[in-house]
C-alpha cells in the first residue's frame, strides 16, 4: 500500500464519516454513512500497518542473507 | 429511515454466502431475471413516453450523455495517480464507474415507488444513454496506439450488447405499442418487486463471494468503491437539478451518477480490451459500490434530495 492510497483512503474516509455524522444528527439519514466512513479509516489504517510490518521482516531477512554469505575469495591466488 | 423491503434479500444473500450455507440458485433463474428487469424497465418508461409530450427531453438526454462521457474521466485520475495502477487497469475500471448498473437503478425505482415518490417517465431512456458512452472513453484512455483498436467489434458490443439492446427493445415496443402495453403489464408490471428480490439474492451471493478477492488492493479498492459513487451521485445529482428534474428524477439521477456497471461493461473490455484485470473491476463495482449503493447510497440520495428540496 502506497502513502498516496493511504492519504486518499484517510481524508475520504474522514470526510465521509464528518459528513454522515452531520446528516445522521439532522435526521436526513442513518448512521450507516458516518460507520462506512469510519469503516474506511480503521481499514486503512490496518492494511498499511500490515504492509509496513511485511516489508520490515522482508527487508530484515534480506538484510540477514547479506551477513551470512561467505566472503568471495580471489581464484588462482 | 426504514430499509426496503427488496435490499432485505441482498443482506439476506450475502449472510448465506458469508456463513456458509448453501443455496441452489440456477444460473439460468439468474439470467431471466435480468433479462425481465431489463424488459419490464424498458416497457413502462416506452409506454409512459408513449404519453408524455414534453420538449426538454432531447436536452435532458443530449445533457445525461455527456455526463456519460465526462463520468469515466473523473474515476482515471484517482484509479491512475493516487491507485498507481497500469493505464489500461485504471481506464477499464473507469470505464464501470462511468456506466450504470441497471440493477441499483432498479432498485432506486422499487424504494421510490414504494414511497410513492413520483419520478420522470422517461428515465428508462438515459439508463440506455448511459451504458455506452463510458466504455468508448474506458477504450480512448486505455489504448494509447489507436491501431489496436477493433472498431468493428467494440461498436457492435457497445451498441448490440445485452443491457442496451433490452433496454431500447423495450422502451420502443412500449413506445410503439402505447395503451396495448397493458396486455402485458401484469407480468411485467406487478412480478416487477418480486423478480427484483430474487435477483438481488443472488447478487447479494456474487458480492460476498468476491470479498475474499479483495486482498493487497482491499483498502484501496473500498476507498474508491465507496468515494467514487459519492462523487458520481453528487454530480448526477447536480445535473438533475439544473435540468429541472422532480424529486425522484434528482435521486436517480444521483443513483445512475453513483452506480457502477457489472454487466455490460465486463461483456464489452472481454471483448476489446483482454489484457485488463477485470477481476479488479468487478470485485469493485460489485462487492463495494453495490452494496454500499443498495444498503447506505439510495437512501442517503434520496434523504439529501428531500432536504435540498425542502
Amino acid at each position: 500500500m502506497t502513502n498516496r492510497q493511504l492519504i486518499f483512503g484517510l481524508i475520504s474516509g474522514l470526510v465521509i464519516a464528518i459528513s454522515g455524522a452531520f446528516l445522521a444528527k439532522e435526521n436526513v439519514i442513518t448512521w450507516l454513512l458516518s460507520m462506512a466512513g469510519s469503516a474506511m479509516i480503521v481499514l486503512n489504517l490496518i492494511v498499511w500497518l500490515m504492509t509496513r510490518k511485511s516489508q520490515q521482516q522482508k527487508s530484515a531477512m534480506a538484510m540477514a542473507t547479506v551477513t551470512h554469505q561467505p566472503e568471495a575469495h580471489p581464484s588462482g591466488s | 429511515m426504514q430499509l426496503d423491503i427488496v435490499v432485505a434479500f441482498f443482506i439476506l444473500g450475502m449472510f448465506s454466502t458469508l456463513v456458509g450455507a448453501k443455496i441452489d440458485f440456477p444460473k439460468g433463474l439468474y439470467q431471466s431475471c435480468v433479462l425481465f428487469l431489463l424488459l419490464a424497465i424498458g416497457l413502462k418508461g416506452g409506454y409512459a413516453l408513449s404519453n408524455f409530450s414534453g420538449a426538454d427531453l432531447l436536452p435532458q438526454s443530449l445533457a445525461v450523455l455527456g455526463f456519460g462521457f465526462a463520468l469515466p474521466l473523473i474515476a482515471f485520475p484517482i484509479l491512475y495517480w493516487v491507485g498507481g495502477w497500469s493505464r489500461v487497469d485504471a481506464a477499464s475500471t473507469a470505464a464501470h464507474y462511468g456506466s450504470v448498473s441497471v440493477g441499483t437503478y432498479a432498485v432506486g425505482v422499487a424504494v421510490l415507488e414504494a414511497q410513492g415518490i413520483d419520478y420522470e417517465p422517461y428515465f428508462p431512456l438515459f439508463v440506455a444513454l448511459l451504458e455506452a458512452p463510458a466504455i468508448a472513453v474506458g477504450l480512448l484512455l486505455a489504448i494509447q496506439n489507436r491501431s489496436q483498436l477493433r472498431v468493428k467489434e467494440l461498436a457492435h458490443e457497445v451498441l448490440f450488447n445485452q443491457g442496451v439492446l433490452l433496454l431500447m427493445g423495450g422502451l420502443i415496443i412500449g413506445f410503439w405499442a402505447g395503451d396495448r402495453v397493458q396486455s402485458v403489464l401484469p407480468f411485467f408490471g406487478t412480478l416487477f418487486h418480486g423478480v427484483l428480490a430474487l435477483f438481488l439474492l443472488e447478487m447479494g451471493r456474487k458480492a460476498a463471494s468476491r470479498l475474499h478477492e479483495l486482498k493487497s488492493q482491499s483498502a484501496f479498492l473500498v476507498s474508491f468503491g465507496v468515494v467514487m459513487p459519492l462523487i458520481g451521485a453528487l454530480t448526477g445529482g447536480i445535473l438533475g437539478y439544473l435540468l429541472g428534474l422532480s424529486t425522484g428524477g434528482v435521486t436517480l439521477m444521483a443513483v445512475l451518477g453513483g452506480s457502477a456497471s457489472y454487466i455490460a461493461v465486463p461483456a464489452a473490455l472481454a471483448v476489446s480490451l483482454p489484457q485488463a484485470n477485470l477481476s479488479l473491476s468487478l470485485t469493485a463495482s460489485l462487492a463495494i459500490t453495490f452494496p454500499f449503493n443498495v444498503i447506505v447510497g439510495i437512501p442517503l440520495y434520496l434523504g439529501l434530495t428531500r432536504y435540498w428540496s425542502g
